[in-house]
């Protein structure tokens, strides 16, 4: 009787070191991956440019004058969404003195390109008050112009007159 | 002899306890990321959530742990990770389902503990990647460990 249950604890403890393995840790990994696409650029790459005005006498630079038209330059990742937002100058300073005058943007005076169109022949034309929403081309590049109105007075003070005019462009993650 | 047959009994169901499996059905994917945008994968977005099943015995209690990192890496630059305390979900049916799981809001951050079920566990794993304004683009990575043990309960 003392030999089996000898031998009955021999294996009671084989059991026992049996055992463990199904209470072993079982450990699984996997990954996390993320790819980040480029960042954005923008290049001023053209003034709005009015030249010379005459007292009294509005001056138009249409969005579809190259040379004359403010121009941006940007680049990205192929067809992502940008928001596009410009801050417009109600007037240009006098360079050297105090004097203004006044600047006004209709509606349709900015447009863009997606790189497919023109400046002349534009993807789409958009208000430069208010946001605007537009893909990167195929190419990740976009192009956009804005023209406006000066306004000078009849006493308008001779001399340069200048304001910055701001375009802030961000992906919308679209 | 009598010794013998309750071994033996006890030998039989210590080899009718299979030791518990981890399958990695899916990796944690965020895809493109945007520089500057936050982005969300949640818990029950199919293909992009991570998702891991684990088998073993049926009903027998098992604790479940996450090590989560903190950031994924890329050619030595990182991303910030957030895992918030109701990113994770855990379907025990036969036939689980990944947008209407039956434990969900749960916390990755705690010691998990359920059951198996009659095919297993799956557990789904969301996340939040949050990419710098001036992120450099590129391909980034990081791991995230399941581990799991029966409580023996």
């Amino acid at each position: 009787m003392k030999k089996i249950i000898t031998r009955a604890a021999v294996v009671l403890l084989l059991a026992v070191f049996m055992v463990p393995s199904a209470k072993s840790q079982e450990i699984g990994i996997i990954q996390a991956t993320a790819t980040v696409i480029s960042s954005l650029s923008i290049l001023g790459s053209n003034n709005l440019v009015f030249g010379s005005v005459t007292p009294g006498i509005n001056k138009i630079v249409p969005r579809t004058s190259a040379g004359f038209a403010g121009e941006w330059s940007i680049t990205g990742t192929s067809l992502a969404e940008l928001s596009l937002t410009l801050t417009l100058p109600t007037v240009l300073n006098h360079t050297s003195t105090a004097a203004t005058m006044p600047i006004n943007f209709n509606s349709t005076d900015a447009a863009l390109s997606d790189g497919s169109g023109s400046q002349t022949v534009p993807n789409a034309v958009i208000d430069p008050n208010g946001p605007s929403v537009f893909r990167l081309g195929l190419g990740g590049l976009m192009y956009v112009w804005i023209g406006g109105t000066v306004q000078p007075t009849v006493a308008q003070s001779g001399g340069d007159y200048a304001s910055n005019v701001t375009l802030t462009i961000a992906y919308t993650g679209n | 002899m009598k010794y013998l047959v309750v071994i033996s009994a006890f030998l039989l169901l210590a080899a009718s306890c299979p030791a518990q499996t981890i399958t990695l059905n899916n990796d944690l994917i965020f895809g493109n990321v945007f520089p500057g945008i936050p982005m969300t994968i949640t818990k029950y977005s199919v293909g992009s959530a991570a998702e891991f099943h684990v088998a073993g015995t049926s009903g027998a209690e098992i604790s479940i742990q996450f090590a989560l990192p903190t950031y994924m890496h890329g050619s030595g630059f990182n991303i910030e990770m957030i895992f918030f305390e109701t990113d994770c979900s855990i379907d025990t049916l036969a036939s689980p389902s990944q947008t209407s799981p039956l434990f969900d809001n749960l916390n990755p951050w705690t010691t998990l503990v359920y059951r198996l079920g009659s095919a297993g566990l799956t557990l789904w794993l969301g996340g939040t990647a949050i990419p710098k304004v001036v992120q450099p683009p590129g391909s980034y990575t990081a791991t995230i460990v399941l581990t799991v043990a029966y409580t023996g309960a």
